[in-house]
Parts: structure tokens; C-alpha cells; sequence
């Protein structure tokens, strides 16, 4: 086994807290090594609602959640712009919701500091034609959105320009601790199968609800308790700010605009898995009560759903909803479980996410006796990058219009407006990546038909640039299957349609069924 | 009320293959014929091939005919088990119209042939244009993408062309090469744009210069189907001929030009036979009794109410909208508001979970059960109305995907529910 | 902020969701295949709408001649030419609509200044260096067919035809501003066929539908003129008569455009709509009915075209159904989906030839039937084909009546 000489931090996952973590701590000058034994952003940071909290949320409950929420919502808007749009939120209190509800959190928000401004009805429905007619008061808050991927990368690239190495799709599959400290992690390259020992002074664990598994390799026992939320995807915006019920948190009380579609959340089960199974049931669940909200949710297309794991502590092994669980994070440092030099980040949400990585890298600096202050509250990300905004598709066709003059042939998923340099340039810097990793990076896929045209195309780019011979299909197959996951829970209307013209093309039409 | 004097003897609703069979049933045996659909049916998103039946159980099958008595023993409600005596008679419609049109489509019920597809893939396929049916055993196949055209990508191809050849126990040797020509540096490239390049002598010129080069032993150059639109066959014959070798068509993404070929021959020839063909508004069926009244056609404003002799319903499956998919998992008929069955195995969860679910989705069986003469069947198993009769891809019964089987379903039943409708 | 354009709110817009991107609206869109400056329907239409709010809409909408033919042709139900209607106009609202397009929308305006003054104003719009100023102000190219003003408006000329004794139905005639101001014929056409008919003919106020300021992208003016002929139709039919047009854009435009592309919902509107029929339709209507029988014949070779504004209509061909049950007619019909003049569209700049290429199919066909007339009940189209073919272009009605004068003339 090749051994390298070793870094200062290790730090496991690179979801927003890992990426921003190491950024963090690259921006102290410490020489950090973050491993993701998949994409970026491909675990929970990938798989939740876009919310940028207010701080609302928590105001009636949670009152440090919702101090920390506004605080970091204001930091987030300055340090990530090109990520957040400013949507706006809407709390709104519907016929037969509790009464009492509304002042409280009127109260709770002045208390943390949040600006609450009721509007009349008739203003609320003018920013939001769509709500329902059972409307009877609306707050305005300020909630926003947030693009994840987008967030991660540029963290990611960032702690890359302060000296830091990342390392996708490699997995920590081992770790060597002796006399109470981690001397060297076993890392295993899931594309080549190949492995190597890298020295380690700290490990940091980020990897969500995944540390359990983490600290078991260092013989730690840290239980955690994820909590699947499940979201649906909507084919089109229903609303231009992230409407809210106006009542204590529950299942599926929230609409977020992101982009062009809307997502619908979310419930909450608890349930220690790595393939949470979607159910029809709950996804009939959020759809109808989003329709309480915004009725026109019931008879639109549903594009997509997925779940995420929150990745709750439990400190008290208890098993039941999480909702109860704190939203708080906590650092442990797990010298009290007798190794030394390991810090486990747990619990918390997206919109804190960089207060998690300050509260971390202070541990892990303080354990290391490193005197350097935390600047990623007033340093903005990615100054210097050019990278096409995520989200922004609307962008997207306005450069298409300026530089394409309308052209399309270039275009390899129209949905969301993937050209066929940005895939090229895709495969060039990723060696060879899934179709998938794709999704994550440009969209390619994720729009209304689901893959139907653009998974042959990329297909056929990635074997004219890394010929794999008559395994070329495979990567069709593996796209498919994957977005199989978020469509079949939603097998109905539209998207049952598209479905079958799927099936059309790929079975009827390319008989992939059969293929070698 | 309708108006009384039935101006039509038979309204045929859906203007897919199956609405287009039963058209030519019913206007060929001289009935006044109305067809009406909401757009355009599935011809111009499938192969343009008439696939009939190329596996059962799991078994790949030489011909349709080796399957077809399997299919009738073991599955009752399968379309080829109510109206497979129609199948021979239905696909000599197709093919004796198309042919009408210079369009030849080759094969017969005793062979499948291998289609070679844009991913490589080898599908049998029962009637076929000549270019979709050369011969690939021993062949050194060019493939040839054109530069700036994504639905054809020529590396993958002929990645897999042999392979897939060999699983057969085909030998194919294959190999990539692409055309960039100034003609085709065009904002919009789709597989129409290219046909009605195709169709130009000066572009087929070009292409051969830059092809005559990279010919080397090829026996076979293999295009996307998209080698002409109005002059198809003079497009193919002139390539081949100045080649040298065969000229083979792969089926790609839609749209489909094979099958827009194919739709706009059977539709001349339904005008040409006096049949009124309306395209663009949703149609509902009104009962009256124990018969359907009358047609309303969905124009703005008010509905256009046309008195019904006979119905053939054609308004397809899932994809087509003629069967739509509740909130609840339920199924809906959308036209005359039929019972759909739905397999038991469905009613759990629509669809597998993985996309080539082998043995196929539960969902692609459920549709409107008929009797023999293709009369909807109510939830007590009898005829609902005595002049409906049903066709096509709305059917119960059949799984198209896994079957490749789609086209002959709606020959057969297209043109056993025109039959009926004009007995 | 005013949000008069429905993005996202209504039916129409949310259409949009229904696209399963199955290419079918790009097969059959005339535009697409003779020019690269248009994208197509997917693209334009439902692809482009889910990334528009907050974006400025893009300029190639304007390339969308507003046939309706994706629409039809969607399998789907997805509305894109609706989608684009209101695309453009939103466009225009942001980057300003072009004078030629406002001009160009006045037909009503430039109508009744016209036909005061028809001599003057024929003079000014065909010959030379009017054209020439045309062609700089309102950016219709000299060679487009510009029709003639008429002397005396058609409701003046309306009075001199005789009405039935004892009507077995009595209808309010929308004749549009074309046949008021510049095709009268077409009008006195359609007044002698309704009421030889045994249908009495009254011609209610009425102002122009709207149509050319919605295809010029200005709604404002399109929503003045739709409320003027609500407040000026609904009294007609809550009297229990039906509204009939003979120009199947203008009939369109009230019983569709109004509400899709407008967005003017409510009962009224639907009771308007509702009552709006074509002068063939409600012929067609008693024709199966037994009540009209059309014993008449017409020694002409003609190639019918349904406009696309009348395909819209979603009622089929009446007009081809009972010109071909005239005698010695050699009917053939275009099947074509589109002239290309598609309403003012084909008059403006650039999109001349663009129509012009667009009309090729159509000129093609009416050469293979050797026709001597091209029947076509949309008065831009027949303007449009009249120069496409060199032949005359004329209203089914007119060939109708034609048809049943000589058959009274013979039968005398």
C-alpha cells in the first residue's frame, strides 16, 4: 500500500459543512486533505429544499436556532450571493390553523430580531396569486433560497486556492489509531478500486449522518438518528416567495421556489438506512397539503422526488420522530471517548452551515494550539469564478440568446439548457465521470422529461472521449435507473406520461433491454 | 342536442397507427369517415418500423407467427388473442398503402428481422423499409454520424454495434467516422432538418465526396433514419448507388422521420379516399342509451357536437393520453370514461424500480379490456355500447416495451374494430 | 406592479407543464423550416417559459408567426402558441413596441380614414413613392399585397339587401374591419347566402376583434376593443341570437384569444364566446339538420384552404364540407397547415419572405390541381395567396353565393 506524507486535518465529507470546514481551515493555514466517497454535495447537502431560513421556522420553538438562523441568513447573502435569490417568504395562517399561533410568532421573531411584517390578504395574494382562497393573514419574512451545489463547489474551490486537496468518489475505509490518537487513514479510490495510507495529525468528521460509521472506525460509538425528509419537486414555480404554513412545524408545511421549479416539504421519519424508500403515500401526503397552501400543487407536475437524512444526534438513543430532536448542532470532541485528535461535527441544517465549520475549525485550532481567527463571515467565496450559476437558467438563456442567437443544435438537454462544450469540458477535467455527476454539475437531466433525449447524447460525448467499447451503454443504464428513484413515487399525471415515451425510447425504440 | 343526420358513418377518435388502420378500414370498405384527435399519434416519436411481436416470456422469436399462438393460449386478454386473425389482413393495409407511396415496408409474419438502432442495439422487427433491413451477419458496418447532429453520436454505435451482433451470433465489425459539411452548420439540427437535406441532390453530392474517402472495406453505411423526408426512397437508392454498398437507416430519438414518412402516406391516402381528418381538439364520447350519441369535439367556445353511427376508439395509452394516471394510482380512460383494468401486480406500485425492469412494469398491461369484436367491456364483462369499438395502444393486456409488439396491436385491432364498425 | 401577461398563474401558462418534450410540435410548425432566426415551438414555447419569470423574454418570439399549428398538434394539450402570444407581448413591454407594429394594429383607424378617401388612399398605398413611405413607416415591404380601400363602408351597403319575410332564425353578423372597410363583397356575400337561407341578418355595433394588436404584442389595445365588443355583443346573444363571422380570425379571437391570450376570464366572457359562430358552421349545422339543402353548382377547379386561425376553431372544414357538395365543383384541399401570412405577420419586414417560403407548399398544390380559384376564409391569407399563386383568392361564401345566384339565374 503507497503511503503519503501527511496533512494536518482529514477532513470526511464533502457536503456544505466538510467544504466549508475545510475552507475554513485552509483559510488558518492548515493543510487539509477532504475525502467524499461520492460526489460533492451528493448527501444531504444535495437532497434538501433550497431554504435559506429566516430564522421564522424556529422563532416560536427554537429560539438560539432562530437567533443563529437570521444571523448566518444575512452572512450567507453577503458571502454566497451568486447563490441565494432573494425570494422573499410568506407565513400563512389558514382557516382552522391555531389562532394563538400567529402572534406567537410575530413575538418570537422581534425577539431573535427577524423582519415580521403582517400583510393584508389582498397584498398577499397579489405577490402570490396562486394561494388559496382559506387564507386569512400572511407575515412577510425574510426566507430566501439557496443553490447547494453551486454553495459546495465554490467552498470546495476556495479552500483548493488556499492550499487544501480534495478528493472525490474515495472512501475512508479504515483508520489506524494507537495510545488514543489517529496516526493514518486508509483511503480507497472507488473508481480505480485502488488504495492508500495517508498520515493524519486531526480528523474531522463531517459526513453527516454517516459519522457513526466514521467514528466506529475509530472505535468510537456516536449514535445518530437521521430523520428522512421527503420532498417533491415541481415542475414549474407556484409561487415567487418560499410560502410557509402559519402554524407549529409539521409535515408538509412549506413551498420553495428554486430556480424555475418549486419543491414541496417535507416529512420526517426516522429510520437508520442508506436507501430510504420513497412512498407513494407520504409523497400523496406533502402534495395535498402543499395543495392546502397553494391548491394549483395538486393538479401540476410533479417532476421528482427525493428524501434527505438530517443527520440528528441522539445523544439518548431514543427512537421516534426527530422533529423533537435538537436542529442545533453540536462539536464533539471525542477525546472524551479516548482518542485525541478527533472532532465529529453533528446535527445542524444548510443555513448554519458555515457556523458550523467556524465552530468546528475553532476546536480542532484550539486542540492543535493554531492561533488563527475565523474570516469566512467576511471574506465572500469564489470572487474570481466564472462558473455558470446553477440555478439560473433564466441566465442561461439570456447568454444563449446573446452568444447562440437562438441556436439549439448545440444543446445536449434542452430542459436545462446543457451545451454540448460544457459536457466536453465536464468529461475533460472529471476523467470519467456518471452521467449523474453530470445532473450534479451542469443540470443535465434534471429538467421536466428526465433524461429522456440528453442521457443518449452524453452517452455517446463520454464514448467518443473515453471509449469504453461495448460497455457504452452502461452509463444509459445507470442514469435511468437513478432517476427511476425520484419518478416512481410520483407515477402519475404528466409524469406517468413522459414515463412511457421514456420507455418508448429507450425499450420500444433503442431496445436498451437488450443490449450486450 | 346533436344535430340528427349523422353526417359521418363512422368517427374514428386518435390519429395514431391504430386510428390511421382503422380509417383506411372504414373508408376503403366506403363508409364516410371522420378521424379526430388530439394531435398527432405516436408514428412520429416511434421507428417507422411495424414491429409485431419480438419476444414472449422472455424468449427472442424468429417470427411473430412462432409466438403468436403462445400469446392466445396463455394471456386471454392480449390484443393478438381477441383480434390476431386481423393481424395478416391489417399490416397488408399499412404496407399496401405505404407502398402506394413509394414507401415499401418488407417482412412478412414468418421472419423477424434485426433492426440496427442509434445505440447499437440489434431489435426485431416484422415490416421494415429496405433500409432498416440490411443484412448484418459478416458486415463492416461505417457508421456515420453528421457533425452538429446530437441524436446520433457514431462512436457509441459502433462501440456496440458488434457486440451486440455477437450475443446474436452475428459478426459485425463496425467503426465511427463523422461528417462535418457547411450544411449543416444550422442553429436548429433535428432529424427533420437533415431529412429535408437528404432530399436534395446537392446535399447527398457533398456527403458522398466526404465520404468516399473513409469508405475503406465498409459493406454497410450506417445513417441516422433520417435519409430524406418527400423523396425517402430516391434519397437511399441514389446513396447506395454511388457508394457501392448497402445504405442502412437506425432508428433515433423523435422525432421520428420513418414514422412521419409513414403517417403522412396513410393520411394522403385516407383523404384521397374521402376521409375528413381533424387534428387538434380533445373529444369526448356522450352515451345515450346503451349506445354512444354522439361526439363532442372540444372547440372553444362550444363544443362541436357530431352525431356518432359508429365510434372506433384510438386515443392510445399512457404516452398518447388516451389512459391517464390519477393522484390516487388509478387509471382513466379519457375520451368515453371506460372502466381500465389494472393487473393486480399494479395495484401496489405502478412501476418497477429499476427502467429496464426485466419482465416490465406493472402499469404497461392495464388498459380497456374488449371482446372479440373489440367492444369495451364494463366491470361485469359485457359489452358497454353496442357501437364502440376499441383499437390500438389503449388496450389491456399487452406489454409493448418488453414485447416489441406496439405497431401490430394496432394493425390488428385497428382493422377488426373498423370491421366491426362497418358490418 | 401590474402582471398583465399571466406568467405562471393561469391554465394556459401552466399548460406548459404538460410538455413531455416529445418533438411532435416541431414537425408540423411552418416557420421552423425555412428560417434559423426562429427556434421552434419546444423551445420558444413550453422549454424557454419555465425559465422566464424575472428574465427578459428573448427576441426570437417575435419569429413565431402565431399559426396555432403546435398547438394543435400537441398530443399533450400544452398551449404554445398561447404561451407565445403572451411571450411577445411581454417582450414588447420590456424592450418597446417597434411604431410599425403599433400602426400596423389599427386596421380599424386606418380602415375609416381609408374609405373616406378610398381613391386617395388606394393611390397612396399601391403606387410607387406611397409604397415607399409604407414601407418605411409601417415596415411592410413594397411587394406586400396591400389591399384596396373600398368606396362606402359595407354596413352602408348592408341596408340594400332584403331580408327574409318570416326568418326561422335570426343572427347579429360580425363582418369584421376587412370586409367593412376594404371587402365589402365578402360581406354582401355572406348576407345573401344566410338569408337565401331563410336566416335573418342584423349587423350589430361592433368594433375590430383586437387581433392585430395582440399579434403586435400590444394588449392594453387588444383588452379596450375586447371590452367595447362584449359590451357591444352579449345584448345580441341574451336575446337568443347567435353572433356569426365570416372571417374565422375574427371569430377566433372573440372566442378564444379573448380568454387564453388574453386572460379576460369570467362568465361573461364564456357567454360571449359561447355565442360566436362561423357563417359555415351554423350552415353545416343545418345542412345535418335537413334544414338547407344546397342544390346548386359551380364549374370551378378550387383549391380550398383552411386558414389556420379557422383549424383553431377545432370544428373541422364546414366551408370544404358543403362547397363539395356542390355540382361540378373540383374540389381538392390544401393541407397545409399555414400560408404564412398567419394574421399581419407576413407584412411586417423580414418575415415577408419568411412567409413567402412558407407559402411554397401551398402554391405547389395549386398548381397540381391546375385550380382556377383558391377559396380561403381568412381575408390576409387570400391577400397573401393572391400573390403566392397569381390566382384570384376569395371567401368560400362568395363562391356560394355565386353558385346560388346562377342556380336562381338558370332557375328563373
Amino acid at each position: 500500500m503507497a503511503s503519503r506524507p501527511g496533512y494536518d486535518v482529514l477532513v470526511v465529507g464533502g457536503g456544505a459543512t466538510g467544504a466549508g470546514l475545510t475552507r475554513d481551515l485552509a483559510m488558518r493555514g492548515l493543510r487539509c486533505l477532504l475525502v467524499e466517497q461520492s460526489d460533492l454535495a451528493h448527501g444531504t447537502t444535495g437532497h434538501f429544499h433550497g431554504l435559506l431560513h429566516s430564522g421564522a421556522r424556529y422563532a416560536v420553538r427554537d429560539a438560539e436556532a432562530a437567533d443563529e438562523c437570521i444571523v448566518e441568513n444575512r452572512i450567507v447573502r453577503r458571502i454566497a450571493a451568486p447563490h441565494v435569490e432573494d425570494t422573499g417568504g410568506l407565513f400563512c395562517w389558514l382557516e382552522g390553523d391555531p389562532d394563538d399561533y400567529p402572534g406567537q410568532l410575530v413575538a418570537g421573531c422581534q425577539k431573535a430580531g427577524i423582519e415580521i411584517e403582517e400583510l393584508s390578504v389582498a397584498e398577499a395574494r397579489r405577490r402570490e396569486p396562486l394561494l388559496t382562497p382559506r387564507l386569512g393573514r400572511a407575515f412577510a419574512v425574510p426566507d430566501a433560497t439557496v443553490e447547494p451545489w453551486g454553495l459546495v463547489a465554490d467552498n470546495a474551490e476556495s479552500a483548493v486556492d488556499h492550499g487544501a486537496s480534495i478528493r472525490r468518489y474515495t472512501r475512508l475505509v479504515g483508520l489506524g489509531v494507537e495510545a488514543g490518537r489517529v496516526l493514518w487513514a486508509d483511503l480507497e479510490d472507488l473508481g480505480s478500486g485502488e488504495r492508500e495510507r495517508v498520515e493524519v495529525n486531526f480528523l474531522a468528521s463531517a459526513a453527516g449522518y454517516w459519522a457513526g460509521r466514521v467514528a466506529s472506525l475509530a472505535g468510537v460509538k456516536l449514535q445518530m438518528a437521521p430523520g428522512w425528509g421527503t420532498m417533491v419537486v415541481m415542475n414549474q414555480r407556484l409561487s415567487s416567495s418560499v410560502v410557509n404554513r402559519c402554524r407549529p412545524p409539521g409535515d408538509g408545511d412549506i413551498l420553495v421556489p428554486v430556480g424555475p421549479v418549486s419543491i414541496l416539504g417535507t416529512t420526517d421519519t426516522t429510520m437508520d438506512t442508506d436507501n430510504y424508500e420513497i412512498t407513494p403515500e407520504e409523497v400523496r401526503f406533502i402534495v395535498t397539503e402543499g395543495a392546502a397552501m397553494v391548491p394549483a400543487a395538486a393538479e401540476r407536475r410533479a417532476l421528482r422526488v427525493f428524501a434527505g437524512a438530517r443527520p440528528l444526534y441522539d445523544p439518548g438513543h431514543q427512537h421516534g420522530a426527530s422533529r423533537t430532536l435538537s436542529r442545533s448542532h453540536m462539536v464533539l470532541d471525542h477525546a472524551n471517548d479516548g482518542v485525541e485528535n478527533f472532532i465529529s461535527i453533528v446535527g445542524g441544517k444548510l443555513t448554519t452551515y458555515r457556523l458550523m465549520a467556524e465552530h468546528t475549525a475553532d476546536a480542532v485550532c484550539a486542540k492543535l494550539g493554531v492561533d488563527a481567527r475565523c474570516r469566512t463571515a467576511e471574506e465572500p467565496l469564489g470572487e474570481a469564478r466564472k462558473a455558470p450559476r446553477h440555478y439560473s437558467l433564466g441566465e442561461r438563456l439570456t447568454a444563449r440568446e446573446q452568444e447562440a442567437g437562438g441556436a439549439d443544435a448545440d444543446l445536449v438537454c434542452e430542459c436545462e439548457l446543457v451545451t454540448r462544450d460544457m459536457v466536453r469540458e465536464f468529461i475533460e477535467s472529471f476523467g470519467t465521470p456518471h452521467i449523474d455527476d453530470m445532473l450534479r454539475a451542469l443540470r443535465l437531466g434534471m429538467g421536466p422529461c428526465q433524461g429522456a433525449f440528453c442521457t443518449l447524447r452524453a452517452a455517446g460525448i463520454l464514448e467518443r472521449m473515453r471509449p469504453s467499447g461495448a460497455a457504452a451503454l452502461e452509463p444509459i443504464r445507470l442514469f435511468l435507473d437513478e432517476r427511476m428513484k425520484g419518478d416512481r413515487p410520483i407515477m402519475w399525471g404528466d409524469q406517468a406520461r413522459q414515463f412511457r415515451l421514456n420507455e418508448i425510447i429507450y425499450r420500444d425504440v433503442l431496445a436498451l433491454d437488450h443490449a450486450p | 342536442m346533436p344535430p340528427d343526420r349523422a353526417p359521418y358513418d363512422v368517427v374514428v377518435v386518435g390519429l395514431g397507427l391504430a386510428g390511421l388502420v382503422a380509417g383506411l378500414g372504414a373508408a376503403s370498405g366506403g363508409a364516410r369517415t371522420l378521424l379526430v384527435g388530439k394531435g398527432h399519434g405516436t408514428l412520429r416519436f416511434r421507428s417507422g418500423t411495424i414491429d409485431v411481436l419480438g419476444y414472449w416470456n422472455d424468449r427472442s422469436l424468429g417470427s411473430p407467427a412462432e409466438g403468436l399462438p403462445a400469446v392466445a393460449a396463455e394471456r386471454p386478454n392480449h390484443p393478438y388473442a381477441l383480434a390476431g386473425e386481423d393481424l395478416g389482413s391489417g399490416l397488408e393495409a399499412i404496407r399496401t398503402t405505404a407502398g402506394a407511396a413509394g414507401l415499401d415496408l418488407d417482412g412478412s409474419l414468418e421472419a423477424n428481422r434485426m433492426v440496427a438502432t442509434a445505440a447499437g442495439t440489434l431489435r426485431p422487427t416484422c415490416l421494415a423499409p429496405p433500409t432498416m433491413r440490411a443484412d448484418w451477419d459478416g458486415a463492416h458496418v461505417l457508421v456515420v454520424g453528421l457533425a452538429g447532429y446530437r441524436d446520433f453520436q457514431a462512436d457509441l454505435v459502433a462501440s456496440v454495434l458488434p457486440a451486440a451482433g455477437a450475443k446474436l451470433g452475428l459478426e459485425v465489425e463496425a467503426r465511427a467516422a463523422t461528417v462535418d459539411l457547411p450544411s449543416l452548420h444550422r442553429h436548429h439540427l433535428s432529424g427533420l432538418e437533415l431529412a429535408r437535406l437528404f432530399d436534395q441532390s446537392a446535399f447527398r453530392r457533398d456527403l458522398l465526396a466526404a465520404l468516399r474517402g473513409t469508405l475503406g472495406g465498409a459493406t454497410v453505411v450506417a445513417l441516422p433514419a433520417v435519409v430524406g423526408l418527400e423523396h425517402a426512397p430516391e434519397a437511399a437508392a441514389d446513396l447506395a448507388r454511388q457508394l457501392g454498398v448497402t445504405v442502412a437507416e437506425l432508428p433515433t430519438l423523435p422525432p421520428s422521420v420513418p414514422g412521419l414518412r409513414l403517417e403522412l402516406a396513410v393520411t394522403a391516402a385516407l383523404r384521397r379516399a374521402g376521409a375528413r381528418l381533424q387534428v387538434g381538439t380533445f373529444v369526448r364520447a356522450i352515451p345515450q342509451g346503451g349506445r354512444i350519441g354522439w361526439v363532442e369535439i372540444q372547440s372553444p367556445g362550444h363544443p362541436l357536437r357530431v352525431p356518432v353511427g359508429r365510434m372506433v376508439l384510438a386515443s392510445g395509452g399512457l404516452a398518447s393520453g388516451g389512459l391517464e394516471v390519477r393522484l390516487d394510482g388509478t387509471l382513466r380512460e379519457t375520451v368515453a370514461e371506460l372502466p381500465v383494468w389494472l393487473p393486480e401486480a399494479a395495484q401496489g406500485a405502478l412501476v418497477g424500480r429499476s427502467f429496464l425492469e426485466s419482465g416490465g412494469h406493472p402499469v404497461s398491461l392495464a388498459g380497456v379490456q374488449v371482446d372479440g369484436a373489440m367492444r369495451p367491456l364494463g366491470r361485469e364483462g359485457s359489452p358497454l355500447y353496442e357501437n364502440l369499438f376499441a383499437a390500438g395502444g389503449l388496450l389491456a393486456g399487452a406489454d409493448r416495451a418488453v414485447e416489441k409488439s406496439a405497431d401490430g396491436i394496432c394493425c390488428a385491432t385497428g382493422w377488426r374494430a373498423a370491421q366491426e364498425a362497418v358490418a | 406592479m401590474s402582471e398583465p401577461i399571466l406568467f405562471n398563474v393561469d391554465e394556459v401558462a401552466l399548460s406548459a407543464d404538460r410538455c413531455i418534450k416529445c418533438n411532435v410540435c416541431n414537425t408540423v410548425c411552418p416557420v421552423l423550416p425555412v428560417t434559423d432566426l426562429f427556434p421552434g415551438p419546444k423551445y420558444c414555447g413550453p422549454q424557454a417559459q419555465r425559465f422566464r419569470s424575472g428574465h427578459p423574454v428573448e427576441t426570437w418570439v417575435d419569429y413565431c408567426s402565431g399559426c396555432g399549428a403546435c398547438s394543435r398538434a400537441c398530443p399533450s394539450g400544452v398551449r404554445v402558441a398561447e404561451l407565445n402570444a403572451r411571450a411577445r407581448a411581454r417582450m414588447f413591454e420590456q424592450r418597446g413596441i417597434p411604431l410599425k407594429n403599433r400602426l400596423l394594429s389599427r386596421s380599424e383607424t386606418l380602415g375609416r380614414m381609408g374609405s373616406k378617401a378610398a381613391p386617395l388612399a388606394n393611390f397612396g398605398l399601391n403606387f410607387g413613392p406611397g409604397r415607399v413611405v409604407v414601407e418605411r413607416i409601417l415596415g411592410v415591404p413594397r411587394e406586400a399585397p396591400l389591399p384596396s380601400f373600398s368606396q362606402g363602408s359595407f354596413r352602408r351597403r348592408f341596408r340594400r339587401i332584403p331580408q327574409p319575410e318570416r326568418p326561422n332564425l335570426r343572427v347579429g353578423y360580425f363582418c369584421g374591419c376587412t370586409t367593412n372597410y376594404y371587402e365589402p363583397r365578402v360581406g354582401e356575400a355572406a348576407v345573401r347566402v344566410l338569408t337565401r337561407a331563410g336566416i335573418g341578418v342584423e349587423l350589430p355595433e361592433q368594433h375590430c376583434c383586437g387581433l392585430p394588436f395582440i399579434s403586435n404584442g400590444d394588449f392594453k389595445g387588444a383588452r379596450k376593443l375586447a371590452e367595447a365588443n362584449l359590451k357591444a355583443l352579449l345584448p345580441v346573444i341574451r336575446s337568443g341570437k347567435r353572433v356569426v363571422a365570416t372571417s374565422t380570425s375574427c371569430s377566433l379571437t372573440l372566442k378564444h384569444e379573448y380568454r387564453e391570450v388574453l386572460g379576460l376570464y369570467g362568465p361573461e366572457w364564456e357567454e360571449l364566446a359561447a355565442g360566436v359562430y362561423d357563417a359555415f358552421e351554423l350552415l353545416r349545422e343545418l345542412a345535418w339538420q335537413g334544414e338547407l339543402e344546397l342544390d346548386a353548382t359551380l364549374t370551378q377547379r378550387v383549391l380550398y384552404h383552411g386558414p389556420c386561425q379557422l383549424r383553431s376553431h377545432g370544428f373541422g372544414f364546414p366551408a370544404a364540407d358543403l362547397l363539395g357538395t356542390l355540382g361540378g365543383i373540383e374540389l381538392a384541399e390544401s393541407g397545409v397547415e399555414c400560408c404564412g401570412s398567419a394574421g399581419t405577420y407576413g407584412f411586417k419586414g423580414d418575415k415577408r419572405e419568411i412567409a413567402f417560403r412558407v407559402g411554397q407548399p401551398l402554391a405547389a398544390r395549386a398548381r397540381e390541381h391546375r385550380a382556377e380559384v383558391v377559396a380561403c376564409d381568412s381575408e390576409t391569407c387570400r391577400w397573401h395567396i393572391q400573390q403566392l399563386t397569381g390566382l384570384p383568392a376569395r371567401h368560400p361564401i362568395e363562391l356560394l353565393d355565386e353558385a346560388w345566384s346562377q342556380a336562381e339565374r338558370t332557375g328563373d
